[in-house]
């Protein structure tokens, strides 16, 4: 994780509650801890996903940071069993994709990739929102 | 369970905590209407949960000519904050969160030769190496979040037992 700007634990608040109401989420942890707060942690049920892939938790970290003007934010999942990963990041490291992009891989098929990304919204909860329904209708059942 | 989880979010969370979540993101001053849109709910709905949360002293509401506008209350925010480490926290937990934080700033002060991140940033105009000039941008990025947490904890420690006090609860 290496995001600029500043984090605001206010905001985390919001972006909690939102990975809290998610069915597929079973706690959401603060990372490295509570009193640090760098970034949110969410932890999937492995149960609930289909197809199902092991029975360790997949993880997804959300990290928000701010500029004056800007946001920047990596929303990422990481299924242990698997290795496979993928996630949604607003950084500085493609600036050719556009602002934000959207990166996976997949040690099992060799497959990954880095593509364009947009999001309609600007408040980070829709934003949130709307990469968790893409996650889980979209992403995961083509994995 | 329904079949598709992932339709339901949104069902699951009403309009007003919908728009609750939200707004504690509003670091930069917001109409109810640019919230409205943001949220898919009507301006009135909007209005009416935001001016519960600057009732609640969630937000602020700030008047910029014929325009309302709504802003998280930042000196509130960190009252929470303060408030909810002393609760979630013991003393010694704070402590030694503290004292690692602490800890961690030296060792780049160290390593590094410089006072502040800002300085470490603008050693990163001299290297070649990408690594190097990686590791540097972490260590001001992660630096400055622990020189914006410190003084939150050390607040929260100031009055720890004064807060204790007054949150024990008679039965």
């Amino acid at each position: 994780m290496g995001l600029s700007g500043t984090i605001d634990s206010a905001v985390y608040e919001g972006l909690k509650d939102v990975l809290q109401r998610y069915p597929f989420v079973t706690r959401v942890t603060y990372e490295p801890d509570s009193i640090t707060k760098k970034f949110l942690r969410a932890h999937i049920d492995p149960a609930r996903l289909d197809p199902s892939i092991g029975p360790n938790p997949p993880t997804l970290d959300v990290e928000w940071r701010f500029t004056a003007d800007d946001q920047y934010y990596r929303i990422h999942y990481a299924d242990p069993n698997t290795g496979f990963n993928c996630g949604w990041h607003r950084d500085d490291d493609h600036p050719e994709l556009g602002p934000v992009h959207f990166q996976y891989e997949n040690p099992t098929t060799g497959a990954a990739d880095h593509q364009h990304a947009t999001f309609e919204n600007e408040i980070p909860t829709e934003v949130l929102w709307t990469a968790l329904d893409r996650l889980f209708e979209e992403k995961l059942p083509e994995r | 369970m329904s079949e598709d989880p992932g339709q339901d979010i949104h069902a699951s969370m009403t309009r007003g905590e919908r728009i609750r979540a939200a707004a504690r993101t509003l670091r930069t001053p917001r109409t109810a209407s640019w919230v409205a849109d943001e949220t898919d709910v009507s301006v009135k709905t909007a209005q009416k949960y935001l001016d519960q949360l600057v009732a609640d002293n969630v937000l602020r509401k700030l008047e910029q000519g014929d325009q309302t506008l709504y802003c998280v209350d930042q000196l509130m925010a960190t009252y929470r904050e303060v408030a909810s480490l002393q609760r979630e926290h013991t003393r010694e937990e704070l402590t030694s969160a503290l004292e690692s934080m602490r800890s961690e700033i030296t060792e780049w002060k160290t390593a590094y030769d410089v006072e502040t991140p800002g300085e470490l940033r603008a050693t990163i105009a001299d290297l070649d190496d990408p690594d190097e000039i990686t590791a540097r941008r972490e260590a001001a990025t992660e630096w400055e979040h622990l020189a914006d947490r410190i003084p939150i904890v050390r607040a929260a420690l100031n009055e720890y037992d004064w807060a204790s006090e007054h949150d024990s609860v008679s039965v």
